[in-house]
């Protein structure tokens, strides 16, 4: 049995309204979602101003720059939240017992591309940094398994179930001078042997050991340790 | 769960694992804060756990292992964070297996940590051989049957490939926590025993990655005596600062004010921490392909890894016991040699052996074989070919026999070169310093006790060869500075000064690094080993900063020459209340090391220690000391005007009576009874270790009570 | 996977297909617009206590919360793990909570368009002064600590109209927040708000996970709310039942005459044998 009495409004009964508003919003729907469909919006990313790179034929293993990643970032010291991560096997021959894993700061970052939700973005404010907002990240993830390099150079956080990555040391309460570009990144300033400089000049995009540079020279080659240059990718 | 918030630089919980029953059990940390980390809580968690204390060696089912890290690990304090503590009766040490320490470097004791524990005990024998699989909170107990009679690579790399099998397409292993879901990149850390310490020779050692070696002690034995084959931990957890900004400060100004400069080493530098990164090889780096490898946190690191496919990781001694061997055999080609240095470490290290008995044992066994006494037919036979001594195949040969028991290596790795000697009727070598095992039944470090002072003294006060090179830096900056011909960086007076300002109020003035012979027994001296006895006992073994960088007494990096140790940007104490939170000074850490040292000597007396033990070998009585590293062994000195100089102290001997006053009055001086060296009711209130008297009185070891 | 090869995207619902829950949020509406409800009413022994709408719009909520609230848990938020791993883990869970999502909107959306055309069904679900009084007298009662009345209860009793409040304001957040968050999927949107919605989102979630528990509880499990349970499904409840436990409704139906007194229904029974009879 229908209701008998339902209340008009404004000329138009309730029920109308309801079917124009419905009706309405059903096409601005349709309308948006073909207008915003994948691949309409393009964006430009500005490079980083600034970039890590690293000697995998001089680091000592040592984990320093990854105890003091987390410590500035998060004020403890943890090997799982670094955003440089050190593999090493004490078995393997050099210069395979270690592999130095940074983020490439990428021209074209692909974990940037595929955050859906701007947490991951190009911080014009902080030298163009590819960073994780973390009051944005919704930790499904795809900005990690987007990134082209192994082990993946973007972290999940337990704690803040968000994804974090190298931002230069831009975001560090724990860090008492400025970071980011321009200022200190803490991993290469505490290495105790200078294993990781950090460069203005991209490196190149196209070649998968360009992040390997020789930062060995003639002082270390009097130490007793080669400072002949090495083909390392990732 | 840990309450974390509760907790810095601490992770809350001890893990115990109890053999005999295959369980475990979680014991709160908090108790033991007090002895720091490291030997002092080893120390405590061994008067807690050991029922028998009265056990005299370490094979014993009632013996208890403690493996401890400390606020340090896991964290960037420079050369403190990868170092690790072993504790418990060792196998091998004479005529007691004294309640003994050892201590190995790497990455284990941060990864303990990562996991959320402080620290690791072993207690009974399992009925058949395990391993101990951690996994942050998760631990679990395994047959260790595909393990057992591997070599320590061997086991090592099947627990890694075990443990690290939750992988993904991201390049992390998953693992199991309370946050549901973590990750991480590195790849377990495993302490684990060879085929000696299957054997459980009192050479045995413990052996962490390619060459972290707990070698002293024989824990290896007591962990095969146990059926224990490893420990793995694997963790994601963090270590909680209490004062992270500190912390990172106190490392950048360590770097900046002490530590050597990659760019620009100095060749003539003085100071541990002023140390180039570089490997330290007895002989020369046998190839330039070739990094510096380092510990935890380590600030300088001293091994390195090659492209050899063995020596990864070989230091010191590991590379220096058999190079004199293998440069006799290469003849004088010291790439050659050096190579059959690093094969025979790592041959040793594959095994599970301490190399440490080998330094002085191998030149023993060399005469023996030259005088016609030692080979095959001969009065003590052996199949082993000792004229191919110092090539790889000798050193195969030989060490296989030391690891499992097999031909001279039956007694001289199960009982222990001293005992072989008595037994082959050769102890006059022994008391004649021909085999050089100083005290203990063990050999003396290179640092004769007749010259160097303070060593022979704290290793006479306690339980093993000391092992700690804080005042030792000076004998050998003086004295390659004098073997090359030129002047010593630093002038002896400014030397001496520098070293004993950091030392007050232990010390009371300069005359206490005075090795002159007429100021040998002085209270000053004994001070100066004091302090550094209890230094050690704390900040290095307790704290658990490497030995090789710590203590930083002087420092030519420095403006004013002055050392990081005790210092106010970088010192002991700042890293050590950044990250706890306390506010412990330097000198307050000593203190708990006296403390730590009498709850050890507490421990030893129950094992019947009596002062008439506390001896050198005879020759260290009766002979000068006339052959050492160098054919010199300059010391600060202070001359017949008082004034400083570096004087050669080799040529003399020590005195039994003089030794004899001197341990009164430092029995004396540490408030225990001078008539045994055992501890009083005056020593137990001033250290407060009241909780040690009942047992003490029960087995009628109290001293001062006739 | 090499290195230098950059990881394959997943189906990620919410992002490629987040214009579905506007749709849904119009077809909701629509669906409403068309929807012409049925008044409760007696037939035979029972009462029609929720037509099809009222159904409609419970199931769709309920199927779509439970679903939102599983995979909510399994993503993990505020001090609650995550429980699955890696992306494929990640993107199973969001999949869910879109899938949930899209249910409960629907419903939702429906309940609310339903209620724009007949305020007064919203009426008799809201409390009334003296709601908590009743609430607690009824309880107290049932526990044998007092024998004192409440006044007869409505369609609706005290404790069902005082749970309404946070149980639709809960909804409401957890709906607006949750719309807030899937925009930030396509346009941009200032960093406050974002904050603002992440963080009620996740307070909303835990206080409505407690009162859902409560509503489970009280209105499915304890026995005697079975055949409350059951007219959410067939839409009918007893008649005895509701003279039982909701006079004051039994009292309105009858004052509508859309029910009658059994003593009357029995004289037209009899009266239309005997009619037929001749």
């Amino acid at each position: 049995m229908p209701n008998s009495q339902e209340p008009k409004y404004g000329g138009m009964d309730r029920r109308t309204f309801l079917k124009t508003l419905a009706a309405a919003g059903v096409a601005a729907t349709g309308a948006g979602a073909a207008f915003m469909l994948p691949g309409t919006n393009l964006m430009v990313m500005p490079n980083s101003k600034g970039y890590l790179v690293v000697d995998m034929g001089k680091c000592m293993g040592c984990d320093t720059c990854m105890m003091t990643c987390s410590l500035v970032h998060h004020g403890e010291a943890s090997l799982s939240l670094s955003r440089i991560q050190i593999q090493q096997d004490s078995f393997q021959t050099w210069p395979n017992d270690i592999h130095m894993a940074v983020c490439h700061q990428c021209e074209d970052a692909p974990c940037v591309n595929a955050c859906p939700v701007e947490a991951d973005h190009v911080d014009v404010l902080f030298g163009n940094i590819r960073t994780v907002d973390p009051d944005r990240c919704i930790g499904c993830t795809q900005c990690i398994d987007a990134c082209p390099w192994l082990p993946k150079r973007l972290q999940w956080n337990p704690e803040t179930k968000t994804v974090q990555k190298c931002d230069l040391c831009a975001n560090t309460p724990y860090l008492r001078e400025q970071g980011g570009p321009g200022g200190t990144q803490s991993c290469v300033k505490v290495c105790p042997v200078g294993a990781i400089a950090y460069v203005e000049k991209m490196p190149d995009q196209n070649d998968p050991t360009a992040y390997n540079v020789n930062l060995r020279d003639k002082a270390w080659k009097s130490l007793g340790m080669t400072d002949e240059p090495l083909k390392r990718e990732g | 769960m840990a309450e974390e918030a509760t907790h810095f630089g601490y992770m809350g919980k001890i893990l115990h694992i109890r053999l005999d029953r295959l369980d475990y059990e979680v014991i709160p940390t908090e108790k033991y804060k007090q002895w720091g980390g490291g030997h002092g809580m080893g120390s405590a968690l061994f008067w807690d756990y050991c029922e028998d204390k009265t056990i005299q060696d370490g094979r014993d089912p009632k013996n208890v292992c403690i493996v401890a890290a400390s606020p340090f690990s896991g964290t960037p304090t420079p050369s403190a964070g990868g170092r690790c503590e072993v504790v418990g009766v060792g196998v091998g040490l004479q005529p007691i297996g004294w309640f003994t320490r050892s201590n190995f470097g790497g990455r284990f004791s941060s990864m303990m940590k990562y996991a959320g524990w402080d620290a690791v005990m072993v207690s009974g024998k399992a009925p058949y051989p395990v391993w101990v699989d951690v996994r942050n909170d998760a631990v679990k107990i395994h047959k260790a049957k595909p393990l057992w009679g591997k070599s320590t690579k061997e086991a090592q790399e099947m627990i890694i490939g075990f443990v690290g099998k939750e992988g993904n397409n991201w390049g992390w292993d998953r693992m199991p926590s309370d946050r549901g879901v973590e990750y991480t990149t590195k790849k377990p850390a495993v302490l684990c025993i060879g085929p000696a310490g299957e054997n459980q020779m009192a050479q045995a050692a413990l052996i962490h990655e390619s060459s972290n070696g707990a070698g002293q002690g024989g824990f290896g034995a007591v962990w095969g005596s146990k059926n224990l084959k490893a420990i793995s931990f694997i963790g994601t957890q963090a270590v909680k600062i209490a004062d992270p900004a500190a912390l990172v400060e106190a490392r950048f100004a360590t770097k900046e004010l002490y530590a050597a400069d990659p760019e620009k080493p100095d060749a003539a530098f003085w100071g541990p921490m002023n140390s180039p990164a570089k490997p330290v090889m007895s002989i020369a780096l046998p190839t330039d392909k070739a990094r510096v490898s380092a510990c935890h946190g380590c600030i300088n690191g001293c091994r390195g890894i090659y492209n050899l496919g063995y020596g990864n990781q070989n230091h010191c001694n590991v590379t220096s016991f058999y190079a004199h061997h293998a440069q006799r055999w290469a003849k004088g080609d010291r790439i050659e040699a050096s190579k059959i240095t690093l094969q025979a470490g790592s041959i040793c290290n594959e095994l599970g052996l301490n190399t440490y008995p080998l330094k002085h044992g191998l030149p023993w066994l060399w005469y023996l074989h030259k005088k016609g006494i030692l080979g095959k037919g001969k009065q003590i036979h052996t199949d082993i070919d000792f004229s191919k001594m110092g090539s790889v195949e000798f050193a195969k040969a030989f060490l296989h026999a030391l690891a499992y028991g097999e031909d001279i290596g039956k007694e001289l790795a199960y009982y222990g070169f001293v005992p072989t000697a008595i037994k082959w009727g050769r102890e006059e070598d022994w008391k004649s310093g021909r085999l050089k095992f100083t005290y203990w039944g063990m050999p003396e470090h290179g640092y004769d006790p007749r010259a160097e002072l303070e060593w022979g003294y704290e290793s006479l006060v306690a339980d093993r060869d000391m092992n700690s090179h804080c005042i030792n830096w000076i004998f050998w900056h003086v004295n390659v500075a004098t073997l090359r011909g030129i002047r010593p960086r630093i002038d002896a007076g400014t030397l001496a000064k520098l070293v004993t300002d950091k030392m007050k109020p232990w010390v009371s003035s300069d005359n206490a690094l005075n090795y002159a012979t007429e100021n040998m027994y002085s209270d000053d001296v004994m001070d100066l080993a004091r302090w550094h006895l209890f230094y050690t006992r704390y900040w290095k073994n307790s704290g658990l900063l490497c030995d090789f960088r710590w203590a930083d007494l002087f420092n030519s990096k420095h403006p004013e020459l002055q050392g990081a140790t005790a210092s106010e940007e970088a010192g002991e104490h700042i890293f050590w209340n950044a990250i706890t939170g306390e506010n412990l000074s330097f000198n307050d850490g000593i203190r708990r090391g006296q403390r730590i040292y009498h709850l050890d000597n507490a421990i030893w007396t129950l094992q019947g220690r009596r002062r008439d033990m506390l001896k050198f070998a005879d020759y260290i009585y009766d002979r000068p000391f006339d052959k050492g590293h160098f054919p010199f062994y300059m010391w600060p000195v202070k001359n017949e005007k008082g004034e400083w100089i570096y004087r050669d102290v080799m040529h003399r001997s020590h005195n039994r009576k003089k030794m004899e006053e001197w341990k009164t009055r430092f029995y004396t001086k540490e408030k225990l009874d001078p008539k045994t060296g055992w501890p009083t009711e005056e020593t137990l209130k001033a250290y407060d270790l009241g909780f040690a008297e009942a047992e003490l009185r029960a087995h009628k070891k109290l001293g001062g009570v006739s | 996977m090499k290195q230098g090869e950059a990881g394959h995207s997943n189906l990620f619902l919410f992002d490629h297909y987040w214009w579905i829950l506007f749709l849904t949020i119009f077809l909701a509406l629509l669906y409403s617009a068309y929807t012409y409800r049925k008044d409760p009413h007696c037939v035979g022994d029972k009462v029609l206590r929720h037509d099809l709408a009222a159904r409609i719009s419970h199931w769709f909520n309920a199927g779509g919360m439970l679903i939102l609230i599983f995979s909510g848990f399994g993503l993990g938020f505020l001090m609650f793990p995550r429980h699955v791993s890696g992306t494929d883990g990640a993107q199973l869970m969001f999949n869910l909570h879109f899938i949930g999502a899209a249910l409960f909107l629907f419903g939702a959306v429906y309940w609310v368009g339903n209620t724009i055309l007949a305020p007064k069904r919203f009426d008799e679900h809201m409390p009334y002064l003296g709601s908590i009084k009743d609430a607690v007298i009824h309880y107290a009662r049932m526990a044998g600590i007092t024998k004192k009345n409440e006044r007869p209860p409505g369609k609706y009793d005290a404790s069902e109209r005082l749970a309404f409040v946070p149980l639709t304001l809960l909804a409401l957040f957890m709906g607006v927040t949750g719309i807030i968050k899937v925009s930030a999927h396509v346009w941009h949107l200032p960093k406050g708000l974002v904050t603002f919605a992440t963080w009620t989102h996740d307070w909303s979630t835990i206080v409505l996970v407690i009162l859902l528990v409560f509503h489970v509880i009280l209105a499915a499990v304890v026995p005697w709310a079975w055949p409350l349970l059951k007219s959410m499904i067939t839409g009918y409840v007893p008649v005895e039942f509701v003279k039982h436990h909701h006079p004051g409704w039994y009292k309105e139906l009858l004052s509508q005459g859309v029910c009658e007194l059994p003593e009357n229904r029995e004289q037209k029974k009899n009266a239309k044998g005997e009619e037929d009879a001749k």
